[in-house]
């Protein structure tokens, strides 16, 4: 059996890229880092195991937002696209709105909640209101 | 009104607000989701006077014919947005320029009050947990 693919890219579709088996995890970030890199209050990821991620089309810009960090985004429209840290040795987190179907992934966790602006109100799937 | 700074994740494009805001929204269109990265952006809408860029120069891209969009070229983060077609009457009876106000140096100064394209939310987030008592409107076409 096929393992099963998601596809995505930027805005604009100078970048694109594939995410090859399941997904193993997906997660909200409310880090300021996060926040800055795409403009957004809140930022969904796709954190994939080595190996999971390619580069289909295009060549990202990448970014260092920490010695150890950097972030992917498309030179041409800007979309941000991707997070990776040296402490994550091979790991790709895709920011899950950049998929074809951003619904594709629903996060279960929260990460930096202490960072989280105050009148960012999410509830995620199965949380009790 | 108070002058409120702000700029991009690497500090190379800087600017200073110094009008109110006559909106402050979430977007969820997808377009917006596109060019961010991220399920919604929260805006504020000024008048384009009260908007000046005061270091670096961003990078504009046109999402569509009368829509220019602009980000950090070193970085990548994604500041404004203007349309002067836009389907509201705040943006078409005056010229209005919507900054990403996370890139605020105070990221919380304006709550947004409204949410526009809550209907393009990813199914996982709803609009009304999003903004509890916001306004809703313009769940039509992204733009």
């Amino acid at each position: 059996m096929d393992a099963p693919m998601l596809e995505g890219g930027c805005l604009c579709g100078a970048v694109r890229y594939r995410i090859t088996g399941k997904v193993p995890a997906a997660n909200l970030c409310h880090c300021r880092s996060c926040r800055m890199a795409t403009g957004a209050p809140v930022v969904g990821f796709a954190d994939l195991a080595p190996g999971q991620f390619a580069w289909t089309r295009g060549e990202p810009t990448f970014y260092a937002s920490s010695p150890a960090v950097r972030r992917g985004f498309c030179p041409a429209c800007g979309t941000s696209l991707t997070y990776e840290s040296d402490d994550l040795p091979g790991e790709v987190h895709v920011l899950s709105a950049t998929l074809d179907d951003p619904a594709a992934v629903p996060p279960t966790g929260e990460f930096f909640a202490e960072e989280k602006i105050p009148w960012v109100h999410v509830r995620l799937p199965g949380a009790k209101p | 009104m108070t002058a409120h700074d702000g700029g991009c994740l690497c500090g190379a494009v800087r600017y200073r607000v110094t009008a109110q805001p006559q909106v402050s929204c979430y977007c969820c269109c997808a377009t917006c989701q596109g060019a961010s990265g991220a399920p919604a952006v929260s805006w504020i809408a000024v008048e384009e006077s009260g908007f000046t860029i005061t270091a670096g120069t961003p990078v504009t891209y046109e999402s569509s014919p009368s829509v220019a969009r602009t980000f950090c070229g070193r970085c990548g983060t994604a500041l404004t947005y203007t349309n002067p077609t836009y389907p509201d009457d705040r943006f078409q009876r005056s010229s209005l320029i919507a900054v990403a106000s996370i890139t605020l140096d105070d990221p919380e100064a304006f709550p947004p009050t409204e949410v526009f394209h809550g209907d393009e939310l990813p199914s996982w987030l709803s609009p009304h947990n999003l903004s509890p008592g916001g306004r809703h409107h313009h769940t039509g076409e992204p733009e």
